[in-house]
């Protein structure tokens, strides 16, 4: 016993003797070893370095890109990848640490962040505590350690290293289980993509580009192994990427456009063991994932002798329609590359197999041709054939001028619409007609900005334009057939119309651009899209880093953007109490904001783990403008990737609880209560949005809650927002906030009118509303408090575009319809050049509110009547429409209801709210509404009269 | 598979056995090789096969881990000595997290030796209390089950136990343990002890009752868990003893729910 105690003890001492890298523990400074040792590349003058980037240092440039002075930075001859500090971390990450730049030199950065983890929860992320950077001996590295987030006894290290002539970093994670339980991980790279903006790929039968629908409960249903991952977006085509794994033959993972994982397979790691994952993370320039998956291969054939040939061919003519080449071996896509004005193409695929060389137009396969089966370095051609093209000019004037509009296609028949009808690599929405990618430069899926005469190239048909610049202009409309190789000029004239009241300006004060983790519009036409839609103010809302747009297109007399940011939860936390699941507390916009262009998130401030109280009181020590607005961004809404994007669905809130006057610790509580860490109440914002997204599928939830405030004495003004975020998800300014203020703009002037809720918010009518009494004293709406006359009278005036009908006007009393208004005036020509007026009148107030001395609020809406909704899971908004139009609604109407399995009163699946569908007639008036407002249906709204009974101030409606 | 035929063979052709004890503390092993579980002070020869169901259900914190081992033991009395080995032939685990994964395979071996250091050869009446020394030691054979590492153990200590009446055993167990691993990761040492009593009544000439409780301390945390045992134990026959036994962790940091063990002893 006693020696072979002896030996047990020697074998341990020996083999702590042999240590290498982080293993043992990552509390010493280890130094993790160096990963992917049989990878090599050469070249004539290639150099490397790492280092801390510096105050004057150049920033990677790209309109993803996040670095800041104090980031680490591994450059070499070919590409510059940046790692964030440990104290500014972005996105998904509790810490710093994380891979926020990578870009080939003279490139542009298009990655949002690779973050390292072992699983999807919080406690499964990286929480590096520590960074090392190794610049000595020909080692080029940066070394970080840590534990996985919020745990004691899982240790993580990872090395990042640059060696000349590389395309991309290696990297080495070592995650080790020192706990007493067994752990089920991956140890994977989380590439971020956001959604909108780059494209995961994969080597696999059928998969590419298109990947199964998930849910973070489902996640282990859609784990796939490949050969590798890359990932392109199509728009701006920044950069485009590739993982390989090192130090085994595939890598493990899931992907969609939100996020994928690639890593190790997910395994059990009983207490004591570890798990490594040493990757090749490869950089290229973007014409699709192409020229990052010949690196890819290239990879394979150093590390597993994995041979490849080249396909290289022409596309004829050229053309610059949307075209891409997808390479197939049977039903695996191999690789997928755009094709630029050239007309050319070369991409790598195994060797010893043909391929179906596809040529995809309008994202329709237009031309296939084989690629025979090729050796070791051979190359292989082919030919392509494009078919002609037609070309459209859509010379769009307003008032006979060039000016800024957007014209919108759609098939004018069914056969054109079956033949257009089309995804861009199989991949994001389906178009008809896809004109280009659908997160890009105009044109985008179906629409076009123009300025004066404007080419674009669409596919054969019929179709319907119509041509719009926003509510306070027409509408113009007309019908092509057009032929394959030839031109068709389209005059569509638009006049401004008679609408906007004056002393008022139109305003969008949420607006994402391609700084956005999920956007990936160019600024030139964002601001682009900003003028055809008629707006003066806009708030630059990014996510999570504030923005400033260029005066590029010297728009400085037309249009007023402010700098803003649109603070965005996603680094889940334990905030809500008896709450199972971890949450964050949704978004909230800020503005105008001070923006600093090398500071990180760009003057703003990280915004994670806090209750909005705490939140507020950050941002304004961070840029936030002395009399800047805060606004609580979409309150109610489902969440996304299990991230809440509304803080009252976030908290479990019901309206039956009502606003508790003390923190008695309860989830209720959090809606009111000045947060533990400091700050400002959570309900210390000035805006809330009733309005949000040109669907505006939500309307009613946010209109029931803004309501419900108003009814509890919580004044905040409403607003309307598009939340644009490019081109085809939402129509940048519809809906919009029309602001009563001072011209011309000041900007104090302007937040404070903001703030007092001087402000309609809408998609097309406009409705003025006051109170007015004999002594000729007139109130408009606003969140001040009034003590009207007796006699006062509530005086509205509806005007609409003549292309938005109104169906009627109901004067809200109390969160109540009090009266509707149906004898409104229709228009008989949606295509006029006038406003109509819809409807004025006068009720005296007597008739309004009841005779009982307390107050009242009052709101005047104007448009569609309002979808009949139910609250199904009873926390008093509503949540759900008759969606199996059975007459009834229930929980039958959910999206989720399952028969087998059937909920109990208030424990129902719910939602969503659907809006109406469209008249089948595209000539209909709501059918010409929907084509340029997609998915909306009319709508107006007032901010309140707050009616002071008692001139003691107002407390609340009946109070 | 193997294993079982044995068994089969052996319940088979076995001879009624003074060694069959139905006495002894209810021993379900938490660690791997069954490092600091109670054992009896009683030499004794006799083989096993018993299964095991862990679980462990933590919702709170989205983590699952579920267990089932079937394990092969004999043990093999020589006067005052008994050797013991243990084989578990088949550990099948699926973890619940986030992400799940689950593995089946081989699990530890663990050799063993009890010196009964007071009383005489034979399990009843010779003696009202027994005194003995053990040690175990576990074996690196659960392949599979870990990438990297080779994990050892040992525990040693001392068992007692009282009759005061021939249906009723009263025992106890204090055992240190300490394990490492030759791995180029961790060493991952540890040291701890186990201390433990009960008792078991055998109301009838078939059936046992018995109840532990036993404690953990400073292996992997100050407590690492203080759990209730409970087992009936049927003699089937005079050779042949089936045993059904549960154990429920009451404190401590082991986050286990529960445990369930079904086993069948064959006396020789």
């Amino acid at each position: 016993m006693i020696r072979l105690l002896a030996v047990l003890a020697l074998a341990l001492v020996l083999s702590s003797c042999s240590k290498k890298s982080c293993l043992e523990g990552t509390d010493s400074a280890c130094v993790v070893i160096a990963p992917c040792e049989k990878i090599a590349f050469t070249c004539a003058a290639g150099i490397a370095r790492a280092y801390v980037l510096g105050p004057t240092d150049p920033i990677p440039p790209g309109i993803d890109a996040l670095a800041a002075p104090g980031d680490l930075v591994l450059e070499n001859d070919q590409v510059i990848a940046v790692i964030d500090a440990l104290d500014h971390p972005h996105h998904l990450a509790p810490a710093g640490g994380m891979l926020v730049d990578l870009a080939v030199k003279g490139g542009e950065d298009g990655l949002n962040q690779s973050l390292v983890a072992a699983g999807l929860l919080p406690e499964d992320t990286a929480h590096y505590t520590s960074a090392q950077v190794i610049e000595e001996n020909g080692v080029h590295a940066i070394i970080l350690r840590g534990k996985l987030d919020r745990t004691d006894d899982h240790d993580i290290a990872t090395r990042y290293e640059i060696k000349p002539c590389e395309p991309g970093i290696r990297v080495r994670t070592e995650v080790v289980n020192r706990g007493r339980d067994p752990a089920a991980w991956t140890v994977a790279d989380a590439f971020f993509w956001g959604d909108r903006d780059f494209a995961p790929f994969i080597p696999n039968p059928a998969a590419g580009f298109v990947h199964p629908d998930f849910g973070l409960t489902e996640v282990n249903d859609v784990y796939r192994d490949s050969d590798f991952m890359a990932a392109s977006d199509f728009a701006r085509r920044s950069s485009s990427y590739a993982v390989v794994r090192c130090d085994g033959p595939q890598i493990a993972g899931f992907h969609s456009t939100t996020i994928s994982a690639a890593g190790t397979p997910r395994r059990v790691v009983v207490p004591g063991d570890y798990e490594v994952y040493e990757r090749f993370i490869a950089v290229a320039a973007s014409r699709g994932p192409a020229p990052a998956i010949d690196v890819a291969l290239e990879l394979r054939r150093q590390l597993h002798g994995e041979t490849f040939m080249t396909v290289k061919g022409t596309v004829t003519p050229t053309s610059s329609a949307p075209l891409a080449v997808t390479l197939m071996d049977g039903d695996t896509p191999r690789s997928a590359v755009v094709i630029g004005a050239d007309g050319t193409f070369e991409m790598r695929a195994p060797t010893g197999k043909a391929y179906a060389v596809a040529l995809e137009m309008f994202g329709k396969v237009v031309d296939t041709k084989t690629a025979a089966a090729g050796a070791e370095g051979e190359t292989v051609t082919v030919a392509l054939t494009a078919p002609a093209a037609g070309e459209v000019v859509l010379d769009v004037s307003i008032d006979g001028a060039p000016k800024e509009a957007q014209v919108f296609f759609a098939p004018a028949d069914a056969a054109t619409k079956d033949a257009v009808a089309a995804q861009y690599l199989s991949t994001y929405a389906t178009c008809a007609p896809l004109l280009g990618p659908v997160s890009g430069a105009s044109p985008a899926c179906n629409r076009v900005l123009t300025r004066g005469p404007t080419k674009v190239l669409v596919p054969p048909g019929k179709y319907l334009l119509r041509a719009t610049a926003g509510i306070a202009a027409s509408l113009a409309e007309a019908t092509i057939d057009v032929a394959g190789g030839a031109s068709i000029t389209v005059p569509l004239a638009l006049a401004t119309l008679d609408l906007m009241p004056p002393g008022t300006l139109s305003a969008d004060f949420h607006v994402h651009g391609g700084r956005s983790f999920d956007s990936a519009i160019p600024d030139l036409t964002r601001i682009h899209a900003f003028l055809a839609s008629g707006l003066d103010v806009v708030a630059a809302t990014d996510h999570d880093v504030v923005t400033r747009y260029t005066d590029a297109l010297g728009v400085g007399g037309r249009l007023i953007i402010m700098t803003g940011i649109e603070t965005t939860g996603n680094v889940l936390h334990e905030f809500v109490p008896d709450e199972t699941l971890p949450k964050v507390i949704g978004h909230w916009n800020f503005w105008p904001m001070a923006f600093t262009p090398a500071s990180p998130y760009r003057g703003g401030a990280w915004d994670e783990l806090m209750e909005p109280g705490t939140l507020f009181a950050t941002m304004r020590q961070h840029g936030l403008s002395p009399n800047g607005v805060i606004q609580l961004n979409h309150p109610f809404t489902a969440s996304s990737f299990g991230r809440d994007l509304g803080y009252p669905q976030a908290i479990g809130f019901t309206t039956e609880g009502g606003i508790p006057t003390r923190d008695d610790g309860s989830a209720q509580a959090l809606i009111s209560r000045v947060p533990p860490q400091g700050g400002d109440s959570n309900l210390a914002y000035d805006t809330q949005e009733v309005m949000n997204g040109t669907d505006n599928l939500q309307l009613q939830a946010y209109r029931a809650y803004w309501h419900f405030l108003l009814d509890s004495g919580v004044v905040r003004a409403a607003t309307a927002n598009s939340d644009s975020h490019g081109l085809t998800d939402a129509v940048v300014g519809t809906p919009r906030t029309i602001v009563f203020t001072r011209l011309p703009f000041d900007e104090s002037t302007f937040q404070a009118d903001v703030k007092a809720g001087r402000m309609i918010g809408t998609n097309g009518p406009i409705i003025l509303a006051s109170l007015k009494d004999t002594t000729g004293a007139t109130r408009a709406p606003s969140i001040l408090a009034i003590k009207p006359a007796p006699n006062a009278t509530l005086d509205v005036v509806v005007r609409a575009p003549p292309w938005a009908p109104v169906a009627e006007v109901r004067i809200i009393v109390d969160g109540k319809v009090a009266r509707t208004i149906t004898d409104v005036s229709h228009g008989t020509d949606p295509l006029a050049t006038r406003a109509l007026e819809v409807w004025r009148g006068s009720i005296a107030l007597a008739e309004l509110l009841p005779a009982d001395g307390l107050d009242h609020w009052i709101s005047v809406e104007a448009g569609s009547p309002l979808p009949a909704t139910a609250d199904l899971n009873c926390d008093g908004i509503p949540d759900t429409t008759d969606n199996n139009r059975d007459g009834v609604i229930d929980e039958r109407d959910a999206e989720d209801f399952d028969p087998l399995a059937p909920g109990i009163e208030c424990d129902y699946e719910y939602g969503p709210v659907m809006s109406p569908p469209p008249p089948a007639d595209p000539f209909d008036p709501l059918a010409r509404f929907d084509a340029v407002t997609p998915g909306g249906f009319p709508f107006a709204f007032t901010n309140p009269l707050l009616i002071d009974a008692d001139g003691n101030g107002f407390e609340g409606a009946a109070k | 598979v193997i294993a079982l035929v044995a068994l089969v063979a052996l319940i088979a052709t076995a001879t009624p056995s003074a060694s069959l004890a139905d006495i002894g503390p209810v021993s379900i092993a938490f660690q791997d090789g069954g490092l600091g579980a109670a054992r009896s002070a009683v030499p004794r020869s006799e083989v096993g096969f018993t299964g095991l169901g862990f679980l462990l259900a933590d919702f709170d914190n989205f983590y699952g881990d579920l267990k089932a081992r079937a394990l092969l033991s004999g043990r093999w009395a020589m006067g005052e000595l008994e050797l013991s080995a243990d084989v578990e032939v088949l550990r099948a685990e699926l973890v619940i997290s986030s992400l799940s994964a689950g593995r089946v395979g081989l699990g530890t071996t663990a050799i063993g030796a009890t010196y009964r250091i007071n009383g005489t050869s034979g399990i009843k009446g010779a003696a009202d209390w027994d005194l003995a020394v053990t040690s175990r030691i576990a074996l690196p054979t659960d392949f599979g089950a870990r990438e990297h590492g080779a994990p050892f153990g040992i525990d040693y200590g001392a068992l007692i136990s009282w009759r005061p009446r021939d249906d009723v055993e009263v025992h106890g167990h204090l055992l240190g343990l300490a394990s490492a691993q030759i791995s180029d990761g961790p060493t991952f040492g540890r040291i701890g002890f186990t201390l433990g009593g009960g008792a078991s009544w055998s109301p009838l000439s078939w059936l046992t009752a018995g109840a532990d409780l036993g404690a953990q301390l400073a292996y992997d945390d100050a407590l690492d868990r203080l759990a209730l045992a409970i087992a009936l134990r049927f003699r089937v026959s005079d050779a042949v003893a089936i045993d059904l036994s549960a154990s429920k962790p009451l404190a401590g940091e082991d986050r286990t729910l529960a445990v369930g063990a079904l086993g069948v002893r064959v006396g020789f």
